[in-house]
């Protein structure tokens, strides 16, 4: 399904459901939690550049498929396997010289696609701001200024390894990596992921930290600073903005870096208003995401408790942002079946099997996610007689790619 | 969906008397196998010898959590301790300590949980089980020791610009040397029998030693002359000659048993308590650089650029003791073929097997560090019966490589 969905997002396919159809009950259009609701040229700047240009006879899986160096034999499913020796894999992905790095990270410039030049961009940025910060903190002696550009170098590192993880997952799967390096997304999504919530924990402990302590260490010189990186991460965000969500659909494996790059941005940015919540500007700010009724009650409660209190909700806050990207890709790290692909889908094509008059009965059916968007899916057989395997075969993997279920291995047992 | 066991192990097993193996033992296996064979494992074939696999893991299981649990109940006393003394002595660094405590504390429940976890059912939702809950949960463990390393350096930077004032150091030292006893005892106590690396080529060799003395003699069957010369063109691996065709056929219940023992010997740390044993690891290390810090600073009192020094020194010594299994639970996490298996070998050896004309989409990854999983699509060559190619190419696979998930798909020319 993937060579469908390659170049339209939104319109319905009218030879074959879209996948994701699979989702019974939700329509497409109108979902807004689709990631892609509103970019039209979204499309274009998502399109792999490694990939050659493609005609549009041509039906090219946009994702860049486990290409294992033999091919399907004929009579199946036609699937196209294309090998590009565009990004050719170095020997392996543990040897990486500096050299290496500074080369890479010219070619990212060169040819990354618009998000992961915006990536860099950002933490360029961040990284520019960190050491001037660094620099004038040691110079003048102000603690609270080192402490802060300490938080932001290493939320730079955590940025870079997404972005490394962005241009790493498209190489070409090898011989080690037989599922190609993808999924190297999703783990840089559940890094950042449990970052955030070490965040959102370690905001809970200031807060705490606060109340015992009942000190407010107005630090005035830090508003500035604020300000300033607030702007950056706003920016940030406004090039994630298609990722703000909290619950988002992940069609493909980019979509939860993306998402977790955009939370880790927003969250920062809500935590260094809070942690520096002297000012009203500040106050107001944690409040638009508190609720403006609470706003009243807090300021009611004395300025006194406001810092803990901003603190406390910008930690609940940041925890539930969190929540279902890191059960997401969480899920996915741990092969659980594909949240895209209903459980009833999936029990039908079971029955629709054993309803086939060879089919005694099925077992050992697994279905996980490679990466969003990338079921692979196992199954055993067992059949009456020794007959054409073939039509069987042939049978259950049209079942399951329609459902979108496309890398399937079938065994058949003879009874 | 059923999932009746006897309906798939009666094709394997038929299949393996076409191997010569005495009647008494398959009969007596297939009873074995009836009766005994947990509801949890419905999804996976089972073979002979993995029932002793099988209890052998939920032996280990039971091993890990003691340990584990042991491990935890004396961190919080010693945690208890600490504050205790600290808020008498109104230091601020035994507080730290004590907070540093609390994080090991969290790692330990993390995997003390995910070995409890890892013994459920499977579901349809989590058709592989919840073995892999194990590696995750080492990777928030780990990601916890970086996290506390990372606290410890922004304490100490803080420390040095912030807080100018004097520095015990006596206590410092005192404190530090406490701490770096009590994990000198719970690493001689954790790791008295471990190796460094959970994906051995130790066990490897283990049974290669084993099956060398035993089965010496078994060549003389005919069947397993054929066999050899068709599997092997190349003699890479001279060893898994006598695991070929030695496995299915002369296999005495004395050898299984001691064969599935040597096993442990190699594995015995498994991934949740090496978390464990990195965190206990770490605070060694860190223990041994205040320590150093603190007689510098006792005997020099205006040198504490010493402790910053240290502190940043020995944390990256002490990350640096997490990287080995932070490449493992990348692997595991990326579906990377183990490092101890090579892929182009397995191909040629299942090419290798009567009836392969070629294989493709071979793909093998690890559910967690002992249970690995191969898919392939193998076309056949006309005239081979798909159930004896399949049945060989598992026994290929379980005895050479010790993957005992096995789906093949055999495709006619």
């Amino acid at each position: 399904m993937e060579k469908n969905k390659s170049f339209k997002y939104y319109s319905q396919e009218p030879e074959s459901p879209h996948p994701w159809n699979a989702e019974f009950g939700i329509s497409n259009a109108s979902d807004r939690r689709y990631a892609f609701s509103r970019q039209s040229s979204f499309k274009q700047s998502m399109r792999d550049p490694q990939t050659p240009s493609i005609s549009n006879g041509s039906s090219k899986p946009f994702l860049s498929r486990n290409v294992s160096s033999i091919d399907i034999p004929p009579g199946f499913y036609s699937f196209d396997h294309s090998k590009e020796g565009n990004f050719d894999a170095k020997g392996s992905a543990d040897k990486f010289s500096v050299f290496d790095s500074v080369f890479w990270v010219f070619r990212v410039m060169r040819t990354g696609n618009r998000q992961m030049k915006r990536l860099l961009i950002m933490i360029s940025l961040n990284v520019a701001y960190s050491t001037a910060e660094l620099a004038i903190g040691l110079f003048t002696g102000r603690i609270g200024l080192v402490s802060d550009a300490f938080h932001l170098t290493f939320g730079c590192g955590l940025l870079t390894f997404s972005l490394f993880a962005m241009a790493a997952s498209r190489r070409k799967s090898d011989s080690v990596y037989t599922y190609g390096y993808q999924r190297l997304e999703v783990l840089s999504a559940f890094t950042n992921a449990l970052f955030l919530l070490f965040l959102s924990f370690s905001l809970a402990v200031e807060a705490l930290h606060a109340f015992i302590q009942d000190e407010s260490e107005h630090k005035h010189y830090l508003i500035v600073s604020a300000v300033t990186n607030l702007l950056v991460n706003l920016m940030g965000v406004w090039f994630f903005r298609n990722y703000a969500r909290v619950n988002l659909v992940y069609r493909k494996p980019e979509d939860m870096n993306y998402h977790s790059v955009c939370l880790h941005v927003l969250a920062d940015s809500v935590r260094r208003c809070a942690s520096c919540s002297v000012s009203i500007y500040a106050l107001l700010f944690s409040f638009i995401i508190a609720g403006l009724i609470l706003a009243s009650w807090f300021l009611s409660l004395g300025v006194n408790n406001a810092e803990v209190l901003c603190l406390g909700l910008v930690s609940v806050a940041v925890f539930m942002l969190v929540m279902p990207l890191f059960k997401a890709s969480g899920g996915v790290l741990l092969q659980m079946a594909p949240p895209n692909i209903s459980s009833s889908a999936l029990a039908k094509c079971c029955w629709q099997i054993t309803s086939h008059e060879d089919v005694i009965e099925v077992s050992q059916a697994r279905f996980w996610e490679l990466v969003p968007g990338h079921v692979v899916g196992s199954l055993s057989l067992q059949v009456k007689k020794e007959m054409d395997d073939r039509r069987i075969l042939e049978y259950v993997h049209n079942l399951y790619h329609e459902l979108g279920i496309h890398d399937l291995t079938v065994q058949t047992d003879y009874a | 969906m059923s999932r009746r066991m006897d309906h798939e192990r009666a094709p394997i097993l038929r299949s393996k008397d076409q191997k010569k193996i005495e009647m008494p033992l398959a009969l007596v296996s297939e009873e074995r196998n009836i009766i005994l064979i947990p509801s949890e494992l419905k999804c996976f074939s089972v073979s002979t010898s993995r029932q002793e696999n099988i209890t052998l893991e939920s032996k280990e299981r039971q091993k890990s959590a003691s340990q584990l649990s042991g491990l935890i109940i004396f961190y919080l006393v010693v945690m208890l301790v600490e504050i205790v003394g600290g808020m008498k002595a109104n230091s601020l660094a035994v507080l730290t300590d004590a907070a540093h405590l609390l994080t090991d504390v969290a790692g330990f429940s993390i995997s003390l949980f995910t070995v409890w976890a890892s013994a459920w059912k499977a579901t349809s939702n989590h058709s592989f089980g919840f073995s892999r809950l194990e590696v995750l949960g080492a990777l928030i463990s780990v990601q916890l020791i970086w996290l506390v390393s990372a606290l410890l350096i922004y304490e100490a930077l803080n420390r040095l610009l912030h807080d100018k004032q004097k520095v015990d150091g006596a206590l410092m030292f005192a404190i530090a040397a406490f701490g770096f006893f009590i994990n000198l005892i719970i690493v001689l106590w954790l790791g008295h029998d471990h190796s460094h690396h959970v994906f051995g080529n130790d066990h490897h060799h283990h049974h290669h030693e084993h099956w060398h003395d035993h089965h010496h003699d078994e060549h003389l069957h005919d069947h397993h002359h054929e066999h050899l010369h068709d599997h092997h063109h190349h003699h890479h691996h001279h060893e898994h000659h006598d695991h070929e065709g030695g496995k299915p056929c002369d296999l005495t219940k004395e050898d299984e048993t001691s064969l599935v023992i040597s096993t442990p010997k190699t594995k015995i740390l498994n991934i949740n308590l090496q978390g464990a044993y990195l965190h206990v690891m770490a605070d060694l290390i860190q223990s041994v650089g205040v320590m150093i810090a603190g007689a510098v600073i006792w005997l020099k009192p205006n040198w504490l650029i010493v402790d910053l020094l240290c502190t940043l020194i020995f944390s990256t010594f002490a990350l640096s003791t997490t990287l080995p299994m932070l490449r493992d639970v990348f692997d595991i996490l990326m579906g990377r073929t183990p490092r101890d298996i090579n892929i182009d070998m397995v191909e040629d050896g299942i090419k290798g097997i009567n009836g392969v004309e070629s294989v493709h989409d071979l793909h093998v990854w690890a559910i967690t560090v002992g249970k690995l999983v191969l898919s392939c699509h193998v076309v056949a060559k006309p005239g081979f019966e798909s159930k004896e190619m399949i049945s060989k190419i598992r026994d290929y696979c379980e005895s050479t490589y010790k993957i005992h998930h096995i789906t093949v798909q055999i495709e006619q020319l």
